[in-house]
């Protein structure tokens, strides 16, 4: 049985910090239907008919090697943000049936980020923050090699300034073929030391700051990612 | 026993919470007025909201302490003002269940208590709400601290309805309001209601 990983920093924390809400995996029916309230009504604000057609789940959603990250408040447990994180251990990603990744991503261990949904929207806020970071802790657990998500131009904004690599685009997807999206993708064992460089605001949230509120059940994960 | 509260609902309609109508407790007065809420079958809230009275860190961590001690099912809110936030100075302890609302929010009440990590929701004063439907530079004052508070995912309360009458639209939308044409929720403790069902049965017999 593996242990809980380490913290996947070279820096140590110098604080602790309490979030207004607790970012955890979702188990369960009820926990999918709640991440795809947040999701279909996030969605709907930027491309409606994407928001409309999300108001049920997907089959990826009880995949069990898919993860679906939640962030709920803490005072009233109302789902403000989620988050779906696909690998390529079984099959290819939901990208690689739109587009074809380059040459270097070939028999490396992906994981997708999808279905990236957030109240109200704002890349900068600390529930985005806080996914962002849980995603990131769940790929260095499971030695991801590389991070990869698909965004339109105004998402590809902060993909962008999260140190991700655009590796295509604009493309067309079949599933909004009037809004053209970017392909992304982040190196997990290089994303903190980028993140130093640009002196990121993200680098202290993630790096220099525990969030007990981030709270992932990673025996579940390892199952989840075929990690025992 | 029985004690009053009012009801919050949330705008978007899924939930509600309750407030113990109360004088501001001082932090020993917590528990045992948490207790009976706590206690009562008829309780269906998300949260229950209490306002303390002011207080600092001592206080605030017995507080927390004491409510820890309930391991109360639905989460408990401590309305604070903000001459305690201030005083609270650095992190508290962690309890499971319970935090905290700086009460009492208005035009005054600087954004950098907005960001300390104590608090987790903000309970906007009904004079500076109302303020903000016949003021623009108020109402824009109010809209910033409500964009920040989103952000920062913090929940937010009004004192009072925003007013039908509002100067601008959209309103600014707060996640609860007050149930004004409610009446107040009578909280009975289990205890009293046994003597209630007891008398009722008593009252049926010689009947």
């Amino acid at each position: 049985m593996l242990a809980l990983p380490e913290r996947p920093y070279s820096t140590t924390a110098e604080r602790e910090e309490l979030l207004p809400f607790r970012v955890r995996l979702a188990t369960g029916t009820q926990d999918v239907e709640r991440a795809v309230e947040i999701r279909a009504s996030a969605y709907a604000r930027h491309l409606p008919h994407v928001g409309e057609a999300l108001q049920k789940a997907e089959k990826e959603d009880f995949r069990p090697d898919v993860l679906l990250l939640i962030a709920e408040r803490k005072l009233d447990r109302r789902p403000i943000g989620s988050m779906r994180l696909e690998p390529n251990f079984i099959g290819p990603l939901r990208v690689e049936g739109e587009t074809t990744l380059p040459e270097r991503f070939r028999n490396k261990r992906l994981v997708e980020t999808t279905r990236l949904g957030v109240d109200n929207g704002i890349a900068g806020t600390l529930v985005m923050a806080a996914l962002v970071k849980a995603s990131f802790e769940i790929c260095s657990a499971c030695d991801i090699d590389y991070g990869i998500a698909v965004g339109r131009r105004s998402v590809g904004e902060m993909f962008r300034s999260l140190c991700f690599d655009v590796i295509e685009g604009p493309v067309r997807m079949s599933y909004s073929l009037r809004t053209l999206f970017w392909v992304f993708a982040i190196p997990t064992l290089e994303w903190e030391a980028r993140l130093r460089e640009r002196h990121h605001f993200y680098f202290d949230f993630m790096a220099r700051t525990d969030h007990p509120d981030i709270d992932i059940d990673y025996g579940h994960v390892f199952d989840a990612f075929g990690m025992r | 026993m029985t004690a009053h509260a009012r009801r919050w609902k949330s705008t978007s309609g899924e939930t509600a919470g309750d407030e113990l109508i109360s004088r501001p407790l001082l932090p020993g007065e917590v528990k045992a007025a948490l207790r009976l809420a706590l206690q009562s079958e008829n309780y269906d809230g998300a949260f229950l909201l209490a306002r303390l009275a002011s207080s600092d860190r001592a206080g605030i961590c017995a507080a927390l302490s004491d409510i820890g001690e309930l391991k109360a099912k639905v989460h408990i809110a401590l309305a604070i003002d903000l001459a305690t936030l201030e005083r609270l100075d650095g992190s508290l302890p962690v309890t499971e269940g319970v935090g905290l609302v700086l009460d009492g929010v208005n035009v005054a009440t600087p954004l950098s208590a907005f960001i300390l990590d104590s608090i987790e929701a903000l309970r906007f004063e009904a004079a500076f709400t109302s303020s903000a439907s016949r003021n623009l530079r108020i109402d824009a004052a109010l809209r910033a601290m409500l964009s920040l508070a989103h952000d920062l995912a913090l929940s937010t309360f009004a004192s009072e309805a925003v007013p039908s009458a509002y100067l601008l639209s959209p309103c600014p939308v707060f996640d609860y309001v007050l149930q004004e044409d409610a009446a107040p929720i009578v909280i009975r403790g289990p205890k009293i209601q046994s003597k209630v069902d007891s008398d009722l049965k008593t009252s049926r017999r010689s009947n």
